[in-house]
């Protein structure tokens, strides 16, 4: 008789268990699940070059832009490489910045002074400090790994006429300038419409909406827009992105010192 | 079939435009059953009468009272509408135009209502300008101004006749007679519907055109048009929309590429009844509803992307909400996406002040004026695997005739392949890690005319081959010709008590400045560690001085001439950095032998940068560094035995504002140099350099001849001579 017993009992229940986790799909593993079928939509883009303007705005509204272009090449098993080079204002033009990001590791930046032909490498834990004096931070625009996350699954939400997951996630590094963020994804494609980013003190301080979404060689989303606004300081960044192009057969030579410092 | 259709195609050939609405009726209907047809006469006779009562009320028709943006104002009514009605579309608002009478001139301001929550008014206020509203101004208004009306209040629509091959579009013969009698049989009775705007257009052309598009996608699309000031406006609806599926059915069009589009509301359609007896008593009383002014309603904001602006395009072809095709105009033209800047010229000019505290051993001018002129060309081509730079500069001093000069910083050919790269032409090529100062660097002379402290240099004919790996870069670089160190004349400041002639310098090689020097380095990362190694084997850059004696008749020594000399060196440099958090911890070392003694030198320090300091956005980063050279009091360098201390404070703010404080202390002497230098982006042309120099604890000398040949006899000299050299410096670059 094969189910008998103590040990048979135990034996029982190893068969059954695993059945019953399927209906108990704890919250952080549907976060996670998200997060996770996200980036996979994300998979595959291999190389990618964008024109980016950038409006800043103060709480006053005058106005300052910022003109740049954009490469970036994905890695495997790491986090992405890229080289921004600045177009305007005209002081700043040629500069470039030099960025690898990883996976959990802080991200490896150059920066590249043209006037004095230096490349200078920045300490990587200034993450949470200001881009180009924008309210975006570099960690907001560094490529956005799964595993820099932990996640919670919150609700299902309808914004702007999607359907969307609303769920939680908790930067894993100890030097980003958030606790906690809360992320609008939507189901239909998983793109992330609107973040709401909690400071240190776990108050809000900024949001970010992406909109003017566009779909490239049928697979990948891009905004062509997107709006962060800090709700402390009443100061706004305006991105605008143009003239996506992918896999330009860019290599990692062209992400190199060498290339920074030739970069203009 | 929508009803929509088959009317457009009785009217064809029937359109009476500017008639009144009395005639117009008539063709309208066609055969119907007598009823119907009496009680649409009947409509159509009274209720125009009783809209051109409500259209007159409604063009004062009272608006919200409260705080409005002023988006616009504009001495041209139609212009005024015409853009209102165009910001209308982009930015999703409803907008309002009121004329403004500002002295004796008629104005006419576009009013967009602002939202109570902080964050939506942002939003708006991006998209207003995303749709290429410049100035934006608050005000308020009582809601019943004369004049004040909805630009999008359009009463009126019209069933347009789009007789360009509509009855193609209907799929059968025209002249069957019997579909058509089906069709006049069949009761048919107007209900108000919601629909979206797909497009509005000033030729019927277009509307027709983009209605044959979506025909194929909606259960009706419809054509209406509205007589605005004289203009006629065609506007394409689809939909119906169902009200509690709006935002769906808007984000479906939006995934559709319809995009800028608002919902109207309200919009009487004729909708054919399967043979069901029309109540007239009903049918008046909606058609009473009907013909009230249906306003736009706001739909909650949206972000989209403006199109050309009218101004741009010819007036027929703008299309208010239309499906995304061209490229957004808010770039500049100048860059070219994604490419590299091509063949492009980049030029700035700088104007500089500099004013000393005193006139100095040398009794000077106290205010120094001087201008600057600095410009790039720069091309790529074969997809950036080849560039050419040139970068010529000048620069014209006020006092100093030596500092007026001309030199090409770059003018170069990179030639880029997989691992390895070439690179010709006169070039600047910088190494090293430290702050206070660059020991390792040498490939570059100083220009020593543009600032004391050595961070400008002269441009250097090279021919440079860099390999790369996974080991590293490797770099050899082949200098051809050696530029000499120039220095300032004598009304130059700062300067010596003693000129230099630099016709008489003595070179160590036979070859003088046409000696071909040498250099190597490499350079590789290890995780958190920067490591650099270079040897240089040439002509060295710093001179040191030979006093030669001028004598009078007499034989009596009566001025000193300083000879440069320039020996022939080999330098071995090492050059780290250790990122370490915050920290990043710096050293640089080199062993220099030909300039008499073998010597080395070091520089060891590090860089903390504090993110965000006392919670602002600023940043500030902390330097300490120790300058060491082994040749003690005696070496005819600044740091000696040295301790500089800086701060750096980034405000991180939109003008990109700097400063830079730095204290370089000698121990031994206690001679004390504090440099500040701050800088700011004004606007978006202009920058401004602030620097300012004192110099203390200096040695106190006879201010003559004697006093100043003791002082440079002295092995000890420090910065004795440069004690009264404090000194303010202003520069204003602009840049085209």
């Amino acid at each position: 008789m094969p189910i008998m017993g103590f040990p048979g009992f135990v034996f029982f229940l190893t068969l059954i268990l695993p059945a019953f986790s399927v209906f108990a799909e704890s919250a952080a593993d549907k976060g996670l699940a998200i997060a996770q079928e996200a980036d996979r939509r994300n998979d595959g883009w291999v190389d990618s070059k964008v024109n980016l303007e950038m409006v800043l705005k103060n709480a006053r509204g005058d106005e300052s832009r910022r003109q740049m272009r954009l490469r970036n090449l994905e890695v495997e098993d790491d986090g992405d490489k890229s080289l921004t080079i600045f177009d305007t204002p005209a002081d700043i033009k040629g500069t470039g910045l030099l960025s690898f990001s990883h996976k959990v590791e802080a991200d490896d930046q150059w920066l590249n002074l043209p006037a004095l032909k230096r490349v200078k490498r920045i300490a990587s834990k200034n993450k949470s400090g200001p881009f180009v004096g924008s309210e975006f931070a570099f960690e907001d625009l560094s490529s956005q790994e799964v595993e820099k996350y932990e996640y919670k699954y919150l609700r299902d939400e309808v914004l702007d006429g999607h359907e969307t997951f609303v769920i939680e996630r908790y930067p894993v590094d100890k030097y980003s300038g958030y606790t906690r963020q809360t992320a609008w994804i939507d189901k239909e494609h998983y793109r992330m419409l609107k973040v709401d980013y909690f400071d240190r003190k776990n108050s809000l301080l900024k949001t970010l909406h992406s909109t003017d979404y566009q779909q490239y060689l049928g697979k990948f989303w891009r905004p062509g827009s997107m709006l962060m606004y800090n709700h402390q300081t009443k100061r706004s960044t305006e991105l605008h992105w143009q003239g996506y192009e992918f896999s330009t057969g860019l290599k990692d030579s062209d992400f190199t010192r060498n290339s920074l410092k030739r970069a203009r | 079939m929508s009803g929509a259709r088959l009317r457009g195609a009785r009217l064809r050939g029937a359109r009476l435009k500017g008639q009144p609405d009395l005639i117009r009726s008539v063709y309208k209907y066609g055969p119907q059953p007598n009823g119907l047809r009496l009680c649409k006469a009947v409509r159509d006779l009274i209720f125009p009468v009783l809209l051109g009562c409500l259209f007159s009320m409604s063009a004062e028709c009272a608006e919200e009272p409260g705080n409005y943006l002023v988006v616009g104002s504009y001495e041209d009514e139609l212009r005024a509408t015409e853009t209102g009605e165009r910001l209308s579309g982009e930015a999703g608002v409803e907008v309002l135009m009121l004329p403004v009478d500002v002295s004796g001139q008629i104005y006419y301001r576009l009013l967009v209502r602002l939202f109570t929550d902080e964050y939506d008014q942002a939003r708006l206020k991006s998209q207003l300008r995303y749709a290429g509203v410049g100035d934006m101004w608050n005000t308020s208004i009582t809601g019943s101004e004369p004049g004040l009306r909805s630009v999008f209040a359009v009463i009126d629509y019209e069933d347009v006749d789009l007789d360009l091959g509509l009855d193609v579009d209907i799929g059968f013969d025209i002249d069957s007679t019997s579909a058509l009698a089906e069709s006049f049989l069949q009761p048919t009775r107007l209900v108000k519907k919601n629909f979206l705007t797909a497009g509005s257009f000033r030729d019927a052309e277009q509307a027709e055109e983009l209605y044959q598009e979506l025909s194929a996608d909606y259960e009706q699309v419809l054509v209406k048009s509205a007589n605005v000031n004289g203009v006629d406006y065609y506007r394409v609806l689809v939909g119906p929309v169902d009200e509690s599926s709006e935002e769906a059915f808007k984000a479906a069009a939006r995934d559709r590429g319809i995009v800028n589009a608002w919902i109207l509301r309200d919009v009487a359609v004729e909708v054919i009844e399967p043979s069901v007896a029309v109540d007239a008593g009903s049918d008046f009383r909606e058609e009473l509803h009907n013909i009230t002014p249906s306003k736009t309603r706001m739909t909650s904001p949206d972000i989209s992307r403006s199109q050309a602006s009218p101004e741009d395009k010819e007036p027929a072809t703008y299309n208010a909400a239309k499906l995304r095709k061209e490229p957004s105009p808010f770039f500049l033209n100048e860059i070219q996406p994604t490419g590299e800047n091509n063949g492009r010229w980049r030029t700035d000019f700088a104007g500089e002040f500099r004013a000393f505290d005193k006139p100095g051993i040398n009794d000077l001018d106290r205010n120094h004026g001087s201008i600057s002129f600095q410009s790039e060309y720069y091309k790529t081509w074969n997809d950036g695997d080849d560039i050419f730079a040139f970068v010529p500069f000048a620069r014209w001093d006020e006092h100093d005739d030596e500092r007026t000069h001309l030199d090409i910083r770059e003018l170069t050919w990179v030639h880029v392949a997989d691992s390895w790269e070439v690179r010709t032409g006169i070039r600047k090529v910088f190494w090293g890690v430290t702050e206070s100062q660059h020991l390792v660097d040498i490939i570059n002379q100083t220009d020593n005319l543009e600032n004391p402290d050595g961070e400008e240099k002269l441009g250097q004919p090279m021919i440079n081959l860099s390999l790369l790996g996974s080991w590293g870069v490797l770099d050899f670089y082949v200098l051809a010709g050696f530029r000499e160190r120039s220095f300032p004349g004598i009304d130059g400041r700062p300067r010596l008590p003693f000129l230099v002639d630099e016709d008489a310098a003595i070179f160590e090689s036979a070859a003088e400045e046409w000696r071909t020097d040498f250099a190597i380095r490499w350079v590789q990362t290890f995780g958190e560690l920067e490591l650099g190694l270079s040897h240089f084997s040439g002509t060295t850059r710093e001179p040191r001085f030979d006093l030669q004696l001028v004598t009078n008749s007499m034989g009596m020594p009566v001025d000193v001439v300083l000879v440069p000399v320039y020996e022939v060196i080999e330098q071995t440099g090492v050059d780290a950095q250790y990122f370490v958090g915050d920290w990043a911890w710096k050293l640089e070392a080199i062993s220099r032998g030909g300039q008499q003694e073998r010597y080395s030198a070091a520089t060891f320090g590090f860089e903390k940068t504090i993110v965000g300091v006392f919670g602002s956005r600023a940043d500030l980063g902390v330097i300490a560094e120790y300058l060491y050279d082994d040749r003690g009091e005696g070496a005819p360098v600044i740091g000696e035995d040295d301790v500089a201390l800086g701060l750096r404070y980034a405000f991180n703010n939109v003008s990109d504002t700097t400063a830079l404080l730095v204290g370089l202390y000698d121990i031994d002497s206690h001679e004390l140099v504090t440099t500040l230098e701050a800088s700011s982006r004004l606007g978006a042309n202009w920058k401004i350099i602030v620097e300012a120099s004192i110099f203390s604890n200096g040695k106190t000398m006879q201010e003559n001849f004697r006093g100043f040949l003791a002082v440079l006899a002295n092995p000890e000299t420090g910065l004795d001579f440069f004690q009264d050299e404090d000194f303010l410096k202003i520069e204003l670059i602009r840049y085209f």
